[in-house]
């Protein structure tokens, strides 16, 4: 063993752990830095659990226009009624309707033709119109949800019916109104609920922003300062101490986010019944390469912000384009060639994904390979890039 | 009348001195216009199909016969949803469902087309994920359709064997239909829904953050005495000739939008588009007064831009665009009316899209409008810091 290189990584690892105690003192000696990295990371999470608390869109007002008027009309209504997603409000004409939809108190209009027996008896085929908007995704989903399956079982009854009284057995009559039997099964987020679909991929975001904009007020403060003070005190430093200040900053906030991460990736689902299928080991596996290129991505961007307030005023719209990045809303097999790479920047994208999988749908962690090596080569990468940005900013 | 001349030559000293300011530092340019127009082409460009096409699933053909072969087919031919890649089991497919890799599949069972033809009803399982909900909702509309179309398919072929007309046969098949009709939104286009509101919620975004920046910026670079000074001593010169030209360039940017979206890309309404004109520039004001209402509430720079933040970013959530504020809980269905988004977001539902006239809508224009009067709570406030300089110093 060469003893000098022994002393050097002794010296190497204190200089470390002065720096980052040094950073945790800077950061929790700052107010502005504490209410992004720790307040809101224990709050926004609640909050936005709360505001999908409901889960689901039950019971929604849609007006109904009865034409027909018969026992036969009504009870198509009455299933539509019973449905769960849709309640009934009777509606005198399309006049009263459309005022009615106009004020919000109903969100759609089903409207039953006159013919609407008189059709069906005949042989002939009648049309029931649905009107809806899309002003509210939710709302629009369900009410067509409800409707397309009444139709779909009110057209087997009749068909049964018919088969009946052309003299065939029940088993006959099912036979031939419906050779084949179709069974429509979720997979994942059974229940159809909002905040299970939603929640989780913007809690990983959460931790991604509040990281970064958390990070990037303390580096623009640092600079500030450093602009502001009339001693020059940067210093000459060498390529090691330049990784020395990158990964002793960096461990600082690592610290602090492998507790809050824990909190808002592990305990938040669990308070509030959303998805939790990984265990904590899993989670803790893919969070750590995840904080990692967060921190690193994090002190590589840094070289764009002078002060310390441009770096919210800079990225914060960022934080609904990394909504969309991470293929939560649009499908990512529906993105352009040029965004889809685009959204390999940055580590949210794949933290996103990652933690879906495994939490949410209950996928292996191998499945995540393919999310945890990209997360990894983020890290070595914005390692890298940090240096240059960190030697960039103490030139 | 001399001193009115006075107040407008004084807004002018500041507005000019704003001029100065801004072409000073990138920032401001950036937070006006730049941000916003890269949304604009973002949003644009990475939902330009409007509705998700071909979205991937998966077929696990057990039986590969005539039928499934068949059914496979009609699913090729499908806009919507395009075949992946075949599996060979479920297990395979569902693996496949967690990469991400597929959104839904269909299972035909072993024996289909002999269990079909005798009569035995086989079940053809149906599979899509919830967990994804716009793909996952595709999946499942457009395998429903396959479904129908296969047993209609299978019924057509008994119906013709045992000679019914061909006129009838249809009927038979589906007695009722349903013809939905989405108002306002005949495609079911995506991207027209989610560009309306999620745009104008990064313009607000914008303002409110814009507006702190620029008054905590002063306070911070102890620059508020001389604002005052060219402003005549009076802070509602100072902040009016300070944000003009912010509103100005945010009116313009707003215009820009509802010129593109409603006149040149044609997005539906059924209501006057003037409407949307009154709605943007209501919701670029109301923004201007929350931020400067952060700003006085909070006179230093880092506390006010944190707290804006957060408040601004949730707004997209609590205006209602995706998950209805009335299914909320009551707490926050009351906290919904403190986004000047959410009575945007109204107003837009109701008088443009849906041409209900001001009458239905009155009350959003009154939530709206109740928003500029919240700087006054604290111009006094403001004033004190701006004139004391009691900014600290870390």
């Amino acid at each position: 063993m060469d003893k000098f290189s022994i002393s050097d990584i002794r010296t190497a690892i204190n200089q470390m752990v002065q720096i980052t105690w040094k950073e945790l003192r800077t950061i929790f000696k700052d107010s502005g830095v504490l209410l992004i990295l720790i307040i809101a990371g224990l709050g926004y999470p609640i909050l936005y659990s709360t505001v999908y608390l409901s889960e689901s869109v039950d019971e929604i007002p849609v007006g109904i226009i009865d034409e027909c008027g018969n026992s036969f009309s009504r009870g198509f209504a009455s299933k539509i009624d019973a449905t769960r997603e849709v309640s009934l409000v009777g509606c005198v004409n399309m006049d009263d309707a459309i005022s009615k939809m106009k004020s919000r108190s109903i969100h759609g209009i089903i409207v039953i033709p006159k013919s609407f027996s008189k059709d069906i008896e005949g042989g002939k085929q009648t049309t029931v119109s649905l009107y809806v908007n899309m002003a509210t995704f939710f709302i629009y989903k369900n009410i067509a949800l409800a409707c397309n399956y009444v139709m779909l079982e009110e057209n087997k009854n009749i068909s049964l019916k018919r088969l009946s009284a052309d003299g065939l057995t029940e088993q006959e009559a099912l036979a031939s109104a419906e050779p084949l039997r179709n069974k429509m099964n979720i997979l994942f987020n059974e229940g159809n609920g909002f905040a299970s679909f939603f929640v989780p991929g913007v809690l990983v975001l959460v931790i991604h922003q509040l990281l970064f904009l958390g990070i990037g007020m303390v580096s623009g403060t640092r600079r500030e300062e450093r602009a502001n003070s009339q001693v020059n005190t940067k210093e000459k430093v060498s390529q090691r101490e330049v990784f020395r200040h990158i990964f002793g900053q960096g461990a600082a906030y690592f610290l602090i986010y492998s507790l809050i991460g824990s909190y808002i990736l592990i305990l938040v689902p669990r308070m509030f019944g959303l998805p939790h299928f990984a265990s904590a080991w899993d989670i803790y596996r893919l969070l750590f390469p995840f904080l990692l290129a967060v921190i690193f991505f994090s002190q590589t961007c840094a070289v764009f912000i002078r002060n310390r307030e441009t770096g919210m005023v800079m990225f914060l719209f960022f934080s609904v384009i990394l909504l969309f990045l991470s293929g939560l809303t649009w499908p990512v097999s529906s993105f352009p060639a040029f965004w889809k790479y685009f959204s390999y920047i940055f580590p949210a994208t794949f933290g996103v994904e990652g933690y879906l999988k495994i939490n949410c749908m209950g996928a292996d962690f191998s499945v995540i390979m393919p999310e945890f090596i990209a997360l990894w080569a983020q890290a070595i990468f914005y390692f890298i890039t940090a240096s240059f940005s960190y030697r960039y900013i103490n030139k | 009348m001399k001193k009115n001349n006075n107040m407008l030559g004084c807004i002018l000293n500041v507005m000019l001195r704003e001029r100065d300011i801004m072409s000073s530092r990138p920032i401001y340019l950036y937070g006006t216009v730049l941000v916003l127009a890269f949304c604009a082409i973002f949003f644009v460009s990475l939902m330009y199909q409007g509705l998700p096409q071909r979205v991937p699933v998966g077929v696990v053909d057990n039986d590969d016969s005539y039928l499934s072969r068949t059914a496979i087919k009609q699913i090729e031919a499908m806009q919507g949803i395009e075949i992946a890649r075949r599996y060979n089991s479920y297990h395979e497919a569902r693996l496949d469902m967690q990469r991400g890799k597929i959104y839904g599949f269909i299972e035909f069972p072993q024996d289909l087309y002999v269990n079909t033809v005798n009569g035995l009803r086989p079940t053809v399982p149906v599979y899509y994920t919830e967990a994804y909900m716009i793909p996952g909702t595709l999946a499942y509309r457009n395998f429903l359709q396959i479904a129908n179309v296969l047993n209609a398919g299978v019924r057509r072929t008994t119906m013709r064997a045992k000679g019914v007309p061909e006129a009838d046969i249809m009927p038979s098949l589906q007695p009722i239909t349903i013809d939905t009709h989405s108002i306002c939104n005949p495609w079911t286009s995506y991207s027209i829904y989610l560009i309306s509101i999620i745009w104008p919620g990064i313009l607000s975004l914008c303002i409110i953050v814009m507006t702190v920046f620029t008054i905590g910026f002063e306070l911070k670079q102890k620059t508020t005495p001389d604002l005052l000074d060219k402003a005549g001593g009076s802070i509602v010169n100072a902040l009016i000739g300070k944000l003009l030209p912010y509103f100005l360039i945010y009116l313009l940017v707003g215009l820009s939008f509802v010129i593109l979206a409603y006149k040149i890309f044609g997005f539906p309404l059924l209501g006057p588009a003037w409407v949307m004109i009154i709605n943007i520039t209501m919701l670029i004001l109301a923004s201007h007064a929350v931020g400067l209402f952060f700003i006085g509430l909070f006179p230093v720079l880092r506390d006010a831009l944190s707290a804006a933040s957060l408040y601004s970013v949730i707004a997209l959530s609590m205006c209602g665009m995706t998950f209805p504020v009335e299914m909320m809980i009551p707490p926050m269905q009351g906290f919904a009316q403190l986004f000047p988004l959410r009575q945007y977001y109204l107003i837009y539902v109701k008088w443009a899209m849906l041409d209900s006239g001001v009458g239905n809508v009155w009350i959003n224009m009154l939530g709206m409008c109740i928003f500029f009067f919240l700087p006054f709570l604290i111009l006094k406030r403001l004033k004190e810091a701006m004139v004391n300089l009691n900014y600290p110093t870390k």
